[in-house]
C-alpha cells in the first residue's frame, strides 16, 4: 500500500513544483547571483545584485512558497481514495483500514523526505560551486522540520477530507485551521494584545490554551525551522518540539478512528 | 465453502420513510460454483456484495468468506471483487493500473507483466499504454475486468462486469472464466440484470427484491421449470396487476 501510494504521489504534477521551484532559484542564482561565505556564521549569503542576504531569509521565503503548494497538491491522492468508487478497489484487496491509513502517512512523508532531499542537494551543489560547504543545520532543516511541518497540514487536511468527504473542504478548513496554531505558540503575546482591546476573560483563556494543543502545530514545527536557518542547530527548543509533536496526535488519531467508522 | 451467509441485515436510513432494509436469512456459494443474484435495479444486490466485503458494514448477522470472518483482511487474500462504479487513477496507463493494484496483492513485477500478457490476449486488449483517462467505455470496463483476473484468486464476485462490453468482447470475457473455472475450480459471484449473460453459465441463481431474497434455484431446476432464465426472472418479477405497475 506504501508503494501504491508513493507510486501516485510520484505521477501528481502539481507537487514536481517543489523540486521545480528549487531547481528554478539554484538555476537564477547560479546565471545571475552569487553566493559569498557569511562573515560571522557558518551559513552563507545569496548576492542578488548590488544586495548581500542571509541564506536562511531566501530559503524560508521558498520554503513558505513549497509549503502553500504542496498543501494544495498532496490531498488529492487521498481525497480520491476515500471516493467509493476508489476505496471499494483498495479496501476489497487484503488490506485493513488500519494499513490504508498509515501507509498513506507513510507514503506521504517518504515523498516529503524524498522531495526535500532533492532540495538540499540542489543547494549543496549550489553553495559547492562556489567553494562553501553547505551548513549540516539546514540539511536538518529541510530534511527533518519541512516534511514535518507539512505532515502536521497534512493530518489536520485529511481529518477534514474525512468529516467533508471533499477535497476543496479538507484543504480549506486544514490550511486555514494549521495557520491559526501561529496563534497558540505565543499564547502569552496574544493574550496580552488581546488585552489591549479590553477582553479578559479567564474561561477564553483556558479553552484557547486547550485548543492549542488540539491542532496540529505547523508553526511550531515552521518556527523550529526558521531558527535553525537562522541561528543554527544549537537554537532549537525541545520543549516547542515537543508540544508540535503532541498537538499533532489528537487529530491524527480522530482520522484514523474515523475512517475506521466510515463506509464505501 | 467459500461464502456463507446468515442473518445478515443492514438498515439504511433516510429522510422521511423511505428507508432501506437489506435482509438475508441465508446464502451460500460452494467452491467451484457460478452463482448470480438477480433483482431490479435498488434491490441490494451492490450493497450485497459491499457487505461481504466488509466495504459496508452490517449491523447484524454472520458472514464467512473463504473460512474466516469477512471482517479479517486475510479472508480477502484470494478474493477479487470488480464493483460497478469504479475508479482508477486517471494519468495511469493501462499497463501501469494494472501493475499498481495487482502489487497490493504482493505479486511480484514480473508474474504481472506475463499475467497482463495472458489477459491481453484473451481479452483481445491493444492498448496497454493508452492512459485510462483516454478509454472509452468498453475499454475501460474490459481494463477493469483484467485488473480483476490479474491476481490468481480463487473468488471472484462481480458487480455488472458486462456493463459497456460489446457481444464480442463479452463472449471472450465468458469463455476466459470458462477456462479459469475448469482449469482452476475458482467460483464466481456475480450480479446483473443482463439476464442473457448467465442464462448460459450460472449454477444458482438467487433473485433479491427489497433487500430480500425472494427466491433461489438450480440451473436445471429453472431449466425444467420455466424453460430460460429470462422466463424465471420474469415470472417472479412481472408486475400482473397494471395498477402496481
Amino acid at each position: 500500500m506504501i508503494r501504491f501510494t508513493v507510486r501516485t504521489l510520484l505521477k501528481n504534477r502539481v507537487l514536481w513544483a517543489w523540486p521545480g521551484i528549487f531547481i528554478l532559484f539554484v538555476g537564477a542564482i547560479a546565471v545571475w547571483g552569487g553566493i559569498s561565505p557569511a562573515p560571522s556564521s557558518s551559513s552563507y549569503l545569496i548576492e542578488l545584485g548590488d544586495i548581500d542576504l542571509p541564506a536562511g531569509m531566501i530559503i524560508n521565503q521558498i520554503v513558505s512558497m513549497v509549503i502553500l503548494i504542496t498543501i494544495i497538491g498532496m490531498p488529492t491522492h487521498f481525497a480520491e481514495s476515500l471516493k467509493p468508487e476508489r476505496a471499494s478497489l483498495l479496501l476489497s484487496k487484503p488490506i485493513s483500514r488500519t494499513e490504508f491509513f498509515f501507509s498513506d502517512i507513510a507514503g506521504v512523508s517518504i515523498i516529503y523526505i524524498l522531495y526535500a532531499a532533492i532540495s538540499v542537494i540542489l543547494l549543496a551543489l549550489l553553495t559547492i560551486v562556489h567553494g562553501i560547504l553547505f551548513p549540516f543545520q539546514h540539511v536538518i532543516a529541510l530534511l527533518i522540520f519541512l516534511p514535518l511541518t507539512l505532515i502536521a497540514y497534512y493530518i489536520t487536511i485529511i481529518l477534514f477530507i474525512i468529516l467533508t468527504n471533499s477535497y476543496l473542504g479538507g484543504v480549506l478548513l486544514g490550511y486555514f485551521l494549521t495557520g491559526f496554531s501561529a496563534l497558540f505558540i505565543n499564547v502569552e503575546q496574544f493574550m496580552k494584545m488581546v488585552k489591549l482591546f479590553g477582553l479578559e476573560d479567564t474561561y477564553a483563556v483556558t479553552i484557547f490554551k486547550i485548543a492549542g494543543y488540539f491542532i496540529p502545530s505547523a508553526a511550531a514545527f515552521q518556527q523550529i525551522m526558521q531558527d535553525m536557518f537562522n541561528s543554527g542547530l544549537s537554537s532549537i527548543d525541545l520543549s516547542l518540539f515537543g508540544y508540535a509533536f503532541a498537538t499533532c496526535l489528537p487529530f491524527l488519531l480522530l482520522s484514523y478512528y474515523l475512517l475506521q467508522k466510515k463506509q464505501f | 465453502m467459500i461464502l456463507q451467509i446468515d442473518n445478515v441485515s443492514k438498515t439504511f436510513k433516510r429522510s422521511g420513510d423511505n428507508s432501506f432494509h437489506l435482509d438475508i436469512d441465508h446464502l451460500e456459494i460452494p467452491e467451484g460454483s457460478f452463482t448470480a443474484v438477480l433483482g431490479p435495479n435498488g434491490s441490494g444486490k451492490s450493497t450485497l456484495l459491499k457487505i461481504i466485503l466488509n466495504l459496508l458494514y452490517a449491523d447484524s448477522g454472520n458472514i464467512s468468506l473463504m473460512g474466516r470472518n469477512h471482517k479479517q483482511k486475510e479472508a480477502r487474500a484470494k478474493v477479487s471483487y470488480l464493483p460497478e462504479n469504479y475508479s482508477f487513477p486517471e494519468n495511469y496507463t493501462v499497463k501501469e493500473m494494472l501493475h499498481a493494484f495487482s502489487e497490493l496483492k504482493e505479486s511480484t513485477p514480473g508474474q504481472i507483466d506475463r499475467k497482463i500478457n495472458k489477459l491481453a490476449s484473451a481479452f483481445n486488449v491493444n492498448y496497454l499504454n493508452k492512459k485510462m483517462k483516454n478509454l472509452s467505455k468498453g475499454m475501460s470496463q474490459t481494463a477493469a475486468l483484467m485488473h480483476t483476473f490479474l491476481t490468481d484468486d480463487q473468488f471472484y464476485i462481480l458487480d455488472e462486469p458486462f456493463n459497456g462490453l460489446d457481444a464480442v468482447q463479452k463472449k471472450a470475457i465468458m469463455d476466459y472464466i470458462f477456462s479459469l473455472q475448469q482449469e482452476h475450480n475458482i467460483s464466481i459471484l456475480i450480479t446483473t440484470h443482463i439476464l442473457s449473460d448467465i442464462d448460459k453459465t450460472c449454477d444458482t441463481l438467487y433473485l433479491i427484491k427489497n433487500g430480500h431474497i425472494i427466491n433461489s434455484a438450480s440451473k436445471s431446476d429453472i431449466k425444467e421449470e420455466f424453460g430460460s432464465v429470462e422466463a424465471y426472472y420474469l415470472n417472479h418479477f412481472e408486475s400482473k396487476d397494471p395498477a402496481t405497475l
